[in-house]
């Protein structure tokens, strides 16, 4: 579906009346200008199509179609940008040469000029929209003698153009604006949504005195509340459109931008069983946003793309990495261990058909079983009656409301077309003041569900909060209230919040191209602030946060970043001797290595164990013992982290051949020797196991010779073992990536 | 231009996560089954006379290898027989045979499984042997050896002993000693001993109090094995799928109080494994790989000769590839609450942008983060309140707005099993940037209460209780069933069971009245919804007929002496290009001047 494209004037008031502000105040140019540029920078940076222009009034010169006719009127108006796409040399312009003006201007001439500039550029024009935004703060003078005319204008011709005033707070009371209200408070309207009305909105746009302008904090003059009661009677006279506030800036700006991302409509039948089918229509309501392009690869020098050419090529793993034509190439799955070819045409007809879209309900369940933290994948649709289908949008509405009613949502099968995999859905009533449809959102299959499980917190006493802890909480969550007061509008309310990550590229896009050799600097304040706390909440619930502090005990735990416990272990492990550190990790060795009874070798000290439990044993249970310290030995070196166990390997090795005498052990351990040789000369402890003299008792070979007359043994058995080890290696780089 | 909804290859954000997330404990997951084979093993038990306890852990254990293949093939699992007379352990132990060496799952594996499942005592005791002195001590010795000899690095480990008798060495201290011992050395080597039995009249309390993991360990199993094996398939998938922390993150509340929080993956869609290229003389896996060569001079790449950009209005914008990464960096990394909200004004259906997550504390890293974790999780339920927060997953990924929900731990109360954990559920909220304007027409008729009513009796007769459990996803099952039927060799691939599909024959037969009812209510007399939108359907074709050439292709030759090609879509022309065998490639004017140069 082609995009919405929409022709915009903007309508730009730089005279000298925009330029004063009580002190600690920016002036309304100011942030006329800083809104204006940020609408431009999304403008390009989400691919509009749209054509704007740019007027500006209160200038010096005077540069219009229609000052050119009647030399008295339509003074101090120019067009400074005709009727184009976007660009960024409209937004350097803007952001870069545009002075403040130096006369004054009348705003609805301004306007006139606006609606001159639509009216002969636009009328041959396929267009979804047609729009003026006027920035102003109305305190110019202003002749409302052809104000009728004017309004007439917005409409005349069947052409239909919308006014948006960005300015001061304007206090307005309108009649059937178009604006459609999605925050409305759903919960309220739900249980007897037949009786609502379409009241008078009123739309105020501040919760602070009108009279005062919060945006420059000086009281509105006479001249202002005269100019907007004309945008008033222009919007009660029938003008479409609506108003924000400087310090509204983002909500401006998303107001804007909601009527040009449309989605695709994705038409079907919502059926049940063989009998049921109601003609629907769906819609993405909600849909995680991707920039608009990704990054390509340049040349570094010459920052063509096509200076670099991708080459790909495919290789068996072995010795030489033997290179693959690409026409031997062929496809397969890994099934467990194995691969099993599958050709391209096997997939075709062995896949799971399906034949065409459609949407059909399995079944019926309470709400309850559907939360939203089951919900997979990245959007969310309205399902709707099918346009200009009363039938249709009769028995879909009955059939939302009556599953309201119950409780109930339904879930359905969804094939988006011939082909595709079909997925699960939950249809679930949405009802608001206006309208009535389904929410749909994807529900996971069996093998997509993770399944969670947590020790209880309410069984461990260790971590039961005291009642006044609990008190401090309480009091902690009503300070940080961020919904909707008399006082204070709902903070954070998604549909007005940009995400910062975008806006932060957009200003890192635009800066580039600027200064193509300049440093990015850091975030600026205006994105950086999206997301931050916000300072009243904070301010008020100061106090409150100090009382949770002091009331709970947190400690920081001395943490290696990226170390885990297990880690931790071995570290402490190895350096034994070292118990300073004052972690619990430390703290749960001592009370290991304190434990006055040996009763086995164990892995913390295997050789004082093992020299303990000697002490007291006789006949076979020394066997038993020597053994045990074996096992620990090839254990050790078995471990994933045999290196690090070195030096504990080293010492056990020596600990056992010093007691095998004594012992009556000699050929056991000359055996076991003999037994690990193998595995050692895997190992790099070559070195050390020489130097530590470790070798069979009573064999004339020095440690020197012994550990190296098996390297071809060694090396038949690395053969066999490559493919496994290879194996190894691949995941650890896996999981590196 | 054309939206896809649902589309199959939605990027996944948290498959990235999963691959990068900080603090991730690498390696596999592992199991060893150790299974008891005396006598009773092989008898009919009262209730269940069907299958025999053995088979029944060798059906639940072939069925979890199934579903492992698909969901995490890279898990390693091992299978012992104790009380055996045969024997082949690596250290000589008598009595205990290692069936299944640890491995991922194979076709081989499982074929094995499948073998298995059915057969009875005789046939065991033929191949195996039977014998019925055994040291548990040496089962958990085997069982250590199995882990230590692998090359894989191990994350989780596990032992799961399937047994009879409660009290295997009673009268005997020393093999009890010997047994506790060698448990305790699994302990020490991290890894998690479960003892379970069909044995109705089994306690922990003679022997295997001291053998099992602690009953305090943050692993809510410990008791009531029989009732947990009512469902051994769904069970061993529990203990067998270790929940894997995405990342360990800081939670603050305003600037000074810090706690600690693991994250983990709640749902994901699992998509078949990407296909592998191999040599098709060798059936090898070949790897591809990429190197980047300079057009003009042939010589390879460095990364530091490549650069990244994005055209906007028609400029090129250059970037370093660090410079983009740091782009990302906005927030400060972890959980940071700005504030509470009603649950039901900030959570709502329609803003759903992405797959959720869940938090746990952990005590790891800041001591005393469960209590206060646990203060905030009963003040959010007794409000009913969310947390709203910024949250940046990883330090360089940007910042989301996030509420998080809070979940109350549910019991079963009839087998004691958790049915959902204590935390919060991380919910992440739109912005601005994600959220469309949807027109409604402006005055929809509203039903009436006898209609509504109509709709109420019809949905009460189909209603039933949602499990996400009870929806296998069929092209993923075919998939595999397919690769199965190849792999061995099967005529036909197993059928699978198609939940998706609709059963019409019964929704008629259970509701049938009662849409007709519905029908009779809300549509008009002669209303044929599937009807009018065919004629929709063709009138639109009809009124763009000429834009479309379908089947009975448009005179091309009279478009084109006409200069007429420009009113065909691309897609139009593209179809000409195929029909006609013209290379047509680029713009729309690239292929209407192809077309134009084939005809004149």
């Amino acid at each position: 579906m082609a995009r919405a494209k929409e022709a915009i004037v903007f309508c730009l008031d730089i005279g000298l009346g925009m330029q004063t502000a009580a002190p600690g105040y920016p002036t309304a140019y100011d942030s006329a200008v800083k809104v204006l540029s940020m609408l431009i920078q999304r403008k390009i940076f989400s691919e509009s199509k749209d054509e704007v222009a740019l007027v500006l009034f209160g200038c010096e010169e005077t540069a219009n179609r229609l000052a050119d006719t009647d030399d008295n009127s339509y003074q101090n108006v120019s067009l400074a940008y005709p009727l184009g796409n976007v660009s960024f040399d409209l937004l350097e312009y803007i952001s870069y040469s545009l002075k403040p003006g130096t006369k004054v201007a009348d705003f609805l001439d301004a306007v006139t000029v606006s609606l001159d500039i639509l009216y002969n550029e636009t009328k041959s024009k396929k267009l979804n929209c047609r729009r003026i935004v006027l920035f102003t703060n109305f305190s110019h003078e202003f002749s409302n003698d052809s104000l009728d005319g004017i309004i007439g204008g917005f409409s005349a011709d069947g052409m239909d153009i919308d006014l948006c005033v960005i300015g001061p707070e304007i206090d307005i009371e309108t009649i059937g604006l178009n604006g459609k209200d999605e925050t409305n408070d759903e919960e309220s309207l739900k249980d007897e949504p037949s009786t609502s009305t379409s009241l008078p909105k009123r739309r105020k746009l501040n919760h602070f005195n009108p009279s005062i302008d919060p945006n420059t904090g000086k009281p509105k003059t006479c001249q202002q509340m005269a100019g907007e009661k004309v945008v008033t009677k222009m919007f009660n006279g029938g003008v479409n459109g609506e108003c924000y506030s400087f310090s509204q800036a983002t909500k401006a700006v998303t107001g804007f931008e909601k009527k040009s991302v449309r989605s695709a409509a994705w038409k079907c039948h919502l059926t049940l069983g063989s009998e049921l089918a109601i003609p629907c229509v769906a819609y993405a309501k909600t849909k995680e946003a991707k920039l608009k392009q990704t990054w390509k690869k340049c040349h570094a020098k010459t920052h063509k793309t096509a200076d670099i050419t991708v080459n790909q090529f495919y290789h068996v793993e072995d010795d030489q990495h033997t290179e693959v034509e690409k026409e031997n190439i062929g496809k397969g799955y890994k099934y467990g261990k194995d691969i099993i070819p599958f050709s391209s045409e096997d997939d075709k007809q062995m896949k799971y058909a399906t034949e065409g879209k459609s949407l059909s309900i399995l079944g019926f369940t309470d709400i309850d079983n559907v939360p939203p933290n089951l919900f997979v994948d990245d959007q969310a649709l309205f399902v709707l009656p099918e346009s200009g289908d009363n039938a249709s949008c009769t028995s879909l509405s009955a059939m939302v409301l009556g599953l309201q009613k119950q409780h109930l949502c339904a879930i359905a099968c969804y094939i988006y077309r011939k082909g595709t995999n079909p997925k699960l859905v939950a249809l679930i009533p949405h009802i608001t003041e206006d309208n009535i449809c389904f929410v749909m959102i994807g529900l996971p299959f069996s093998e997509d569900v993770r399944t969670l499980s947590f020790a209880s917190l309410k069984d461990r006493k260790a971590h039961q909060p005291s009642d006044k802890q609990l008190q401090v909480m309480d009091e902690l969550i009503d300070s940080m209230d961020l919904s909707d007061k008399s006082n204070s509008a709902e903070l954070y309310p998604p549909e007005h919040m940009l995400n910062p990550y975008f806006q932060h590229t957009f200003q890192a896009l635009y800066r580039r191209s600027q200064n193509p050799n300049a440093a990015l600097t850091h975030t600026s304040d205006n994105v950086s602030t999206l997301l931050k706390p916000n300072n009243d909440v904070m301010e008020r619930s100061r106090v409150k946060l100090e009382h949770v502090q002091s009331s709970f005990s947190l400690q920081k735990q001395v943490w290696k970043k990226d170390a885990d416990l297990k880690e931790a272990w071995k570290k402490v492990d190895i350096d034994q001797a070292d118990t300073q550190g004052s972690s619990s990790i430390s703290g749960l060795q001592i009370a290991q290595i304190s434990v006055p009874t040996v009763e086995k070798v164990g892995t913390v000290s295997p050789d004082s164990d093992f020299i303990a439990l000697l002490s007291n044993a006789e006949g076979s249970a020394i066997e038993e013992i020597f053994k045990q310290l074996q096992k620990k030995i090839e254990e050790f070196l078995g471990d994933p982290f045999a290196t690090r166990l070195e030096n504990k390997i080293i010492v056990s090795l020596k600990t056992l051949i010093n007691h095998a005498q004594k012992h009556n052990q000699r050929d056991n351990v000359n055996k076991f020797l003999h037994q690990i040789k193998l595995r050692v000369l895997k190992m790099p402890f070559r070195a050390s196991f020489v130097e530590n003299n470790i070798a069979p008792i009573d064999e004339s070979v020095s440690a020197e010779h012994f550990w190296s007359d098996g390297d071809r043994a060694a090396d038949r058995q690395e053969d066999e073992e490559q493919e496994d080890d290879e194996q190894g290696a691949d995941e650890l780089l896996d999981m590196m990536d | 231009m054309t939206e896809r909804f649902y589309a199959d290859d939605e990027g996944d954000g948290s498959e990235e996560e999963e691959t990068l997330g900080i603090g991730k404990f690498g390696g596999r997951d592992s199991v060893i089954f150790a299974i008891d084979c005396c006598r009773e093993m092989f008898e009919l038990d009262g209730e269940n006379s069907e299958d025999t306890p053995f088979n029944r852990i060798i059906e639940a254990i072939h069925d979890m290898y199934l579903n492992k293949i698909i969901t995490s093939d890279k898990d390693l699992h091992g299978i012992i027989f104790f009380g055996t007379k045969k024997n082949n352990s690596s250290s000589d132990f008598s009595n205990i045979f290692v069936w299944q060496k640890l491995d991922i799952p194979s076709v081989k594996s499982i074929t094995e499984l499948r073998d298995m499942q059915k057969i009875n005592a005789a046939d065991f005791d033929t191949q195996f042997g039977n014998e019925s002195r055994k040291q548990m001590s040496e089962v958990f010795w085997e069982s250590l050896n199995m882990l230590s000899a692998t090359s894989y690095k191990l994350a989780a480990k596990s032992l799961i002993v399937f047994t009879w008798n409660d009290n295997p060495h009673f009268g005997d201290n020393n093999a009890k000693k010997r047994a506790k011992t060698k448990a305790q050395d699994l302990h020490d080597h991290d890894v998690d001993i479960q003892v379970m039995s069909f044995n109705k009249n089994f306690k922990y309390e003679p022997f295997y109090k001291d053998i099992i993991s602690d009953p305090d360990s943050e692993d809510p199993f410990n008791e009531n094995p029989i009732d947990c094996i009512q469902n051994l398939y769904s069970f061993l998938l529990k203990k067998c799928t270790k929940q894997r922390t995405l990342s360990r993150i800081p939670l603050f509340i305003g600037d000074d109080i810090e706690i600690s929080v693991g994250v983990y993956t709640v749902a994901r869609r699992t998509t078949k494994t990407a296909a592998i290229s191999i040599d098709s003389s060798s059936n090898q896996e070949a790897k591809r790989s990429t190197n980047f060569i300079d057009t003009n001079t042939g010589e390879i790449l460095l990364p530091s000769d490549i650069k990244l950009m994005q055209t906007w209005a028609g400029k090129e914008i250059v970037f370093e590839k660090e410079e983009i990464q740091n782009m990302r960096k906005i927030g400060k990394h972890g959980l940071h609450v700005l504030g509470f909200k009603p649950r039901s004004a900030a959570v709502k259906a329609w803003y759903h942008v992405r797959n959720s997550q869940f938090i746990y504390p952990n005590e790891e890293r800041v001591k005393g983060s469960t209590t206060l974790f646990h203060a905030l999780l009963v003040k959010c339920l007794a409000k009913d309140v969310v947390a709203i927060c910024s949250y940046t997953a990883r330090p360089n990924s940007p910042p989301r707005c996030v509420a998080l929900l809070p979940q109350d731990e549910e019991i079963n109360p009839e087998t004691s099993e958790q049915i959902t954990p204590p935390g919060f559920y991380v919910i992440f909220l739109p912005f601005a940037d994600d959220i469309r304007e949807v027109d409604f027409e402006p005055e929809q008729p509203k039903p009436t209460n006898e209609q509504i009513e109509a709709a109420e009796n019809l949905v009460r007769k189909l209603k039933f209780t949602y499990n996400p459990e009870s929806f296998d996803n069929p092209a993923i099952q075919t998939h595999y069933k397919n690769l199965e039927a190849m792999a061995l060799e099967k005529e036909q691939p197993d059928k699978i069971d198609d939940h998706t599909k609709p059963d019409t024959e019964i929704i008629d037969k259970k509701a049938g009245a009662y849409i007709q009812a519905f029908k009779q209510a809300v549509f008009p007399p002669g209303y044929d919804p599937l009807k009018k939108a065919t004629k929709h359907k063709s009138s639109s074709t009809a009124s763009k007929g000429g834009k479309k050439p379908k089947e009975d292709m448009v005179d091309v030759k009279e478009y084109v002496s006409q200069g007429k090609l420009g009113k065909l879509t691309v897609q139009g022309l593209k179809e000409i290009c195929r029909k006609y065998n013209i290379k047509g490639t680029g713009k729309k004017a690239d292929i209407i001047q192809a077309i134009e140069d084939h005809f004149t």
